[in-house]
């Protein structure tokens, strides 16, 4: 009732005739897929799905065709100390523009930051001023599994997932009695990480806390590309100052099972940030004094009563989400943002294999930003959506997921997805899948785009994509090896592109460009054991050609890769066992990249090889403590990911951590 | 015929004070503008730095990254502004904050820059051995009390003085041994007595930005409204430079707020150019630049030009207006030149965010 209130609140705003029309067609595919799928009641007894990827809901299942990778267990345990960047940089095909700590932006598909939403439970953590979050600041600690979606999935994530879409995900662990662990880590150049993780529970009831410290002065050494013009000498040696961090977080997890499928769950995630802004290398030597401060904190709740223990399931989940920020401890310039949000859907496998799901997510926005109008007081946003999953033959499953959201005072397009998944071939020992998907998607501009005081443009158009893709998988299992081999085409065309333009007195926002993003991916990832050793090798490879193919801005570039999208990239990683003992490598290739539309400053391609060791030392059967050394940039490379800022060279990290049954 | 020499004689002379004696413009010796002028490109803020791109008037080419093929290194400093004096070009430069210089005849960079005492420099102004750069000094959104006048001595490159002036000094023009402050932070003009370094304050009806000087140093400054200083009172004000008098204000609605040169004058000052903006048909904002007719003093009913999408500033040059236009900070802007008549004359591709246009004297 309060979603149809909500319903007619918005259109009271919106433009009428449209937005009715809209509504009505949403509401006949809505109600015909009701009607049909509710003749029959069967359970679904078979998926696809392998593993639930994170506990806030299964992520593939409606989603056929689409890629959906998830970091193994032991890739996650060796960068615990990091932060997400430096787990997905190293795992999947993925660049990101970062400096040597404190600032790093993901760019999925040769997509913008804004472009790939991050979701922890139901909330998209992306700043809704800026449109895109710090990855630098998300800690790997805080979670246990991580997702990542390739390509547009606004479907199903709704605004902003035009390049895809990241997941951070908690397991739910039922713990019956106390388990904890505890990590120290040290590191070069002031590095240090305090964390813990205690779990109490007696099986239907769980506490789980999490927190954690982390340090780092970030004072390495690098070789400045200026020139001395009285000695004329360059390339000398430098010491990077004033870019230190220091961030501390505690995710509290309270969960209650009536049954194995009949749960709440509570989650808040206190998020604290600070780090003083690097300089890049001119003003790093010129003005060594130059300090600039950055603070956000953060208060994420997410929260929910889920029933999936018939055929017939539902959730209902609420959150709310504080986002503060300030620049150069200038509290006066508030810029803030709150949001609560509802979201209630029914999922129904009507059929041995066949389901549904339907639902609403409803948030209401208050900002609270210096710059923007008075007038704005707040937003509301309402989604509703639904997914088909039909499995045809045991040979091929085909999903449909539709959406279409409302915001005050703003046209949301109409976003359908379909995909499909063919087993090709199965075998004893292995299955070939076939699989192809199409997804629409779309972004609501920024707060900031719209309402920033001078420049903000509410007439804005929403910027919308196509994703076509094309993918297939190999999966080999024998009692000794195991491995996959994935390759996928994809095409995405981006159009409505928000950039500020100048506007001779002030800049302003302003739908800009259509861009193209066409490439190839190549995933391998196998295990095997030979002589006691368990290795696991993988390999990852991505072709990203990027294009800005029209602009209203008289562009030198068009036609020419984009920004900041290296045309090639790949990882490679290695991780063997032995005993107690672990061993990995990754190497990072990140291949040129263009940093404006002139052909000049252009990022040289570079090459990352690290290294780590474990060693996992069994005191007892409830006592356990695991070494863990890691040796980064072992060839000492010098490198920029975002022109004119230092890297750090070789340098390590060092971590015990203590876990108790 | 001694007395008939004497006689010519005391005509020449005669003549010869009468005509330097006398202000009017027309008969005012023709400016003589060098061949090559440079345009400064501000670049990015976070990403690319001032590159410079030079031109001749005479075959009307141009060559971009000047500095850099020079000096074989890019800049490292986004230009705020430059200025020329005693054979040398400054460039005051941003993040890094420095004051750094090269010749003026080959462009060589042969020093390293000031960077003490240079916080946030906004403009460059000289006289004799002494440059003024009004320097915002740290965060003057926040504390107007921060910023200053750096008193740099060429001769023994170093911040001789901080003249304390807060406000946001931003603008900078010399005249009858005062230096004028536009101040954009405080509805006034500052005037510092340059030999008691005394301040006194001229009341204007907005924020100020810019100068332009005439003939006979008198100043012309940009009244314009921002964010944190709204005024309906946009315009050009005139300022006596002999009893520091605000004098006139001629309104105009629109004048840019932008940090870049938005005022020019012709050579014979009977023209100001002032950037503006206003929306178009479309409602997407756009650059104009309007005409000031000094004689009359009255702006033009018709804009000079209008509708251009980036405009980052003017220069007067070459008995042309060069309106600079960048849409974007990543990408390549330009220059187009307009004769008089407003029609246009020439487009020159330039580096990034191009604004003005440095003569070297």
């Amino acid at each position: 009732m309060r979603n149809i209130t909500r319903i007619f609140h918005l259109l009271s705003k919106a433009p009428l005739i449209k937005l009715m029309r809209r509504l009505v067609y949403f509401i006949v595919i809505l109600f015909s897929g009701f009607g049909a799928s509710a003749q029959n009641t069967h359970s679904l007894q078979d998926t696809i799905v392998l593993e639930e990827v994170i506990t806030f809901g299964n992520l593939r299942k409606y989603q056929s065709g689409a890629k959906i990778e998830q970091i193994s267990s032991k890739q996650f345990e060796f960068n615990q100390d990091g932060n997400l960047e430096q787990l997905l940089s190293r795992t999947l095909p993925i660049p990101f523009k970062a400096d040597a700590g404190g600032l790093s932006t993901i760019r999925i598909r040769g997509t913008a930051p804004d472009h790939t939403s991050i979701n922890f439970g139901g909330i998209n953590i992306n700043s809704l001023t800026l449109g895109h979050s710090n990855v630098s600041n998300i800690p790997t600690y805080l979670f246990d599994k991580v997702g990542v979606q390739f390509g547009s999935s606004s479907s199903v994530n709704g605004s902003g997932s035009i390049g895809g879409a990241v997941h951070l995900g908690l397991k739910n662990n039922w713990v019956d009695g106390f388990k904890a662990k505890a990590r120290v880590s040290n590191g070069s150049f002031g590095e240090q990480l305090y964390g813990t993780k205690i779990f109490v529970g007696n099986g239907k009831f769980e506490s789980v806390t999490r927190a954690y410290y982390y340090f780092k002065k970030n004072d390495f050494k690098f070789k400045s590309t200026l020139k001395d013009f009285e000695s004329g000498e360059t390339g000398f040696t430098d010491t990077q100052k004033n870019a230190g961090i220091e961030n501390y977080g505690i995710l509290q997890e309270f969960n209650y099972r009536i049954t194995e499928n009949n749960f709440f769950i509570f989650n808040i995630w206190y998020e604290n940030n600070w780090h003083l802004v690097q300089q890049n290398m001119a003003v790093n030597y010129l003005n060594p004094e130059k300090r600039e401060e950055y603070f956000d904190n953060h208060i994420r709740i997410w929260t929910g009563y889920k029933k999936r223990d018939k055929a017939f399931k539902y959730e209902i989940n609420g959150g709310y989400v504080f986002d503060n920020a300030s620049h150069n401890n200038v509290t006066e310039d508030t810029i803030k943002t709150q949001r609560i949000i509802a979201e209630a859907f029914i999922e129904h496998d009507f059929i041995s294999n066949a389901s549904y799901k339907v639902g609403a997510k409803a948030s209401r926005i208050k900002p609270q930003v210096y710059a923007y109008s008075t007038n704005l007081e707040y937003e509301d946003r309402i989604d509703f959506y639904a997914s088909y999953y039909h499995r045809f033959f045991n040979r091929l499953t085909a999903t449909v997921n539709l959406r279409q959201g409302f915001v005050s005072d703003f046209n949301v397009p109409f976003s359908p997805s379909a995909g499909l998944n063919f087993i090709a071939l199965s075998r004893e020992k292995y299955i070939l899948n076939i699989n192809g998907n199409i997804a629409s998607s779309y972004r609501v501009p920024t707060f900031n785009d719209r309402y920033w005081v001078p420049g903000g443009n509410p007439d804005l158009k929403p910027e919308k994509g196509m994703n076509y893709e094309l993918g297939s998988s190999w999966n080999y299992c024998s009692p000794n090896v195991s491995g996959n081999i994935k390759a996928n085409l994809f095409f995405m065309n981006i159009d409505n592109w928000i950039l500020w333009k100048n506007g001779g007195a002030y800049w302003y926002a302003e739908n800009v460009q259509k861009v193209h993003s066409k490439g190839f991916e190549f995933m391998t990832d196998w295990k095997y054991k030979v002589m006691g050793l368990i290795s696991n090798l993988g390999f990852n490879y991505s072709y990203t050609n990027t294009k800005r193919v029209e602009s209203i801005n008289e562009s030198p570039a068009l036609n020419r890769q984009l920004e900041y999208v290296p045309l090639h990239a790949f990882n490679l990683y290695s991780i063997t066992t032995y005993k107690n003992w672990d061993l990995t490598f990754d190497e990072i290739y990140t291949g040129k990249q263009f940093t404006d539309e002139e052909d000049k400053n252009i990022l040289k391609a570079y090459f990352l090889l690290n290294m780590g060791l474990s060693y996992n030392w069994l005191i007892n059967s409830t006592n356990k403590i695991r070494i863990n050394g890691m040796l980064n940039n072992m060839l000492n490379t010098s490198y920029q990911s975002s022109w004119g800022y230092a890297m750090p060279g070789i340098n390590y990290k060092l971590s015990i951590t203590y876990n108790f049954n | 015929m001694k007395h008939n020499l004497k006689f010519l004689l005391l005509i020449a002379i005669s003549a010869f004070v009468v005509s330097s004696c006398n202000n009017n413009a027309d008969d005012a010796p023709p400016v003589k503008e060098p061949g090559v002028s440079y345009i400064i490109n501000y670049g990015s803020y976070s990403g690319d730095k001032t590159t410079i791109t030079a031109y001749n008037k005479e075959t009307g080419n141009v060559t971009n990254g000047f500095y850099e093929n020079v000096n074989g290194v890019a800049m490292v400093s986004n230009v705020q502004h430059s200025a020329s004096l005693n054979g040398k070009v400054f460039f005051a430069g941003n993040n890094p904050d420095q004051l750094f210089w090269v010749d003026g005849e080959t462009f060589e960079q042969n020093e390293n820059g000031i960077t003490e005492d240079i916080i946030k420099p906004r403009f460059v102004a000289g006289q004799g051995n002494y440059l003024y750069i009004s320097c915002w000094g740290g965060d003057i959104w926040t504390d107007e009390n921060v910023s200053y006048i750096a008193k740099v001595n060429i001769a023994d490159k170093k911040v001789e003085k901080k003249i304390a002036l807060p406000g946001g000094p931003e603008g900078l023009a010399i005249a009858n041994n005062k230096l004028y402050a536009a101040l954009n932070y405080k509805d006034s003009v500052a005037v510092i007595n340059l030999s008691s370094e005394e301040i006194s304050y001229i009341e204007t009806p907005a924020v100020t930005s810019y100068f332009v000087k005439d003939n006979n140093n008198n100043l012309y400054v940009s009244l314009i409204s921002t964010f944190s200083d709204f005024s309906e009172e946009t315009g050009l004000g005139f300022i006596n430079t002999t009893n520091d008098e605000l004098e006139n204000v001629f309104k105009l609605d629109g004048v840019s707020t932008s940090y870049v040169n938005i005022l020019s004058s012709n050579n014979d000052f009977s023209k100001i150019y002032v950037m503006t903006s206003a929306y178009d048909a479309n409602w997407n904002l756009s650059g104009a630049i309007a005409t000031f007719d000094v004689a009359s003093k009255e702006f033009d009913s018709e804009l000079f030009i209008k509708d251009i999408s980036g405009m980052n500033g003017l220069s007067y040059y070459n008995d042309h207006v060069f309106c600079f236009i960048a849409e974007s900070v990543t990408g390549n802007g330009k220059a187009q030149t307009y004769k008089t008549d407003g029609t246009l004359a020439e487009e020159l591709n330039t580096g990034i965010a191009p604004y003005m246009l440095l003569t070297v004297k």
